[in-house]
């Protein structure tokens, strides 16, 4: 074999091992994709805890009842009851409540029932719930909010007003329903 | 394999150069195969999670945004990896969220992981979630060829109350299959 024979094949076998882009396979990739979707739906959340005011009217004698008949209101801690509210937009809670239930024919006066927010909490304060209102069975906007809000502690205090020649003794009860909403601006 | 399908090849052609400077008349023939087979990759996805973000209301939806994310089933997205030679499997995000309005989520509000032990070595610690970022981050590689290797893949998005608005939103990862040089 020439030299210029050997050359030839000794480049051949150079460029088979080293520059062919047969020699050297290229990297091979596969690709797929997968979609993360879906609708967020309007929420909200209340969860209401606290001591509560379900013995609020259980007054003792000798002390506690002839104090609050003398004041003329009996009251309950300033967080008896917290609401705790969480929403994803614009929301307002809101309270009502339905009618006495008393000793006999006796029927007290729903307006004796009244209630507040004793906090700052987020959000605007409503129908000047920052102060004791009365009720209706219709609900009312306590507290509303322009966004969304989490864990958003309301502290409400219950008030009952009382009268010595009205209040006759007995077992009485009344129920608030608080109601939180998302809603449209 | 590389060399030895080089080695074929080169004395194949070694042996055609001997054949074209040899003297005298013949008749004859020669005939070679190149036995090369490509790198070879298949990524195969299955499941679905276009769904994950539909919550209900007075159910799942109070329920995720309280624990602060929703989650897929730990195999609610399936890759199954077949390649011919070393191998690594990344993701990354094709785009931002689409979110309604001008509202903006954040990206790193989707997280991943590989929640079974497939084939292969866990890379930047993807057996916990991890974020995405438009590039890829591998996720799983190998140093061998491997067929039908199942890595499952969940899926959370992280939520926030005050921040997630109602309305649809959507985003998408690539995963990508890369065989390679060892």
């Amino acid at each position: 074999m020439s030299t210029k024979s050997k050359l030839a094949v000794f480049a051949a076998i150079i460029i088979l091992f080293v520059g062919s882009p047969i020699a050297r396979a290229a990297d091979e990739q596969d690709t797929a994709t997968s979609e993360v979707a879906g609708t967020i739906p309007e929420l909200c959340q209340l969860v209401v805890s606290g001591v509560g005011t379900a013995t609020l009217l259980t007054l003792a004698q000798d002390g506690s009842g002839e104090s609050a008949y003398d004041a003329g209101f009996v009251e309950s801690a300033a967080n008896a009851i917290i609401l705790t509210v969480d929403a994803n937009k614009n929301w307002q809670l809101g309270a009502k409540r339905n009618s006495w239930t008393c000793p006999g024919s006796y029927d007290k006066d729903e307006d004796d029932l009244t209630i507040q927010i004793t906090n700052t909490p987020t959000g605007t304060i409503q129908n000047s719930f920052d102060s004791y209102q009365t009720l209706t069975t219709s609900n009312v906007v306590m507290i509303s909010h322009t966004a969304g809000v989490s864990n958003n502690a309301v502290d409400m205090q219950v008030k009952v007003l009382l009268d010595w020649t009205t209040d006759i003794p007995g077992a009485y009860s009344i129920t608030i329903t608080w109601t939180m909403e998302t809603v449209t601006p | 394999m590389r060399g030895i399908v080089g080695s074929i090849a080169g004395l194949a052609l070694l042996g055609s150069a001997f054949v074209v400077s040899s003297p005298g008349a013949q008749d004859s023939g020669s005939t070679f195969a190149r036995l090369r087979a490509p790198r070879l990759a298949q990524l195969t996805i299955s499941g679905d999670v276009s769904g994950l973000l539909s919550l209900a209301q007075d159910g799942s939806g109070e329920t995720a945004f309280e624990s602060g994310s929703v989650e897929s089933a730990s195999d609610a997205t399936l890759l199954t990896i077949d390649g011919n030679a070393a191998w690594d499997l990344s993701a990354k995000l094709a785009g931002i969220w689409t979110c309604p309005g001008s509202y903006d989520k954040a990206e790193n509000d989707l997280r991943i992981r590989i929640s079974n032990t497939p084939t292969g070595t866990i890379q930047n610690g993807a057996d916990s979630y991890i974020t995405l970022s438009t590039t890829d981050t591998e996720i799983l590689n190998h140093t061998g060829a491997v067929s039908g290797n199942e890595a499952e893949i969940q899926t959370q998005v992280l939520l926030d109350w005050t921040q997630d608005i109602p309305g649809s939103y959507s985003i998408t990862v690539t995963y990508t299959l890369v065989v390679h040089v060892p």
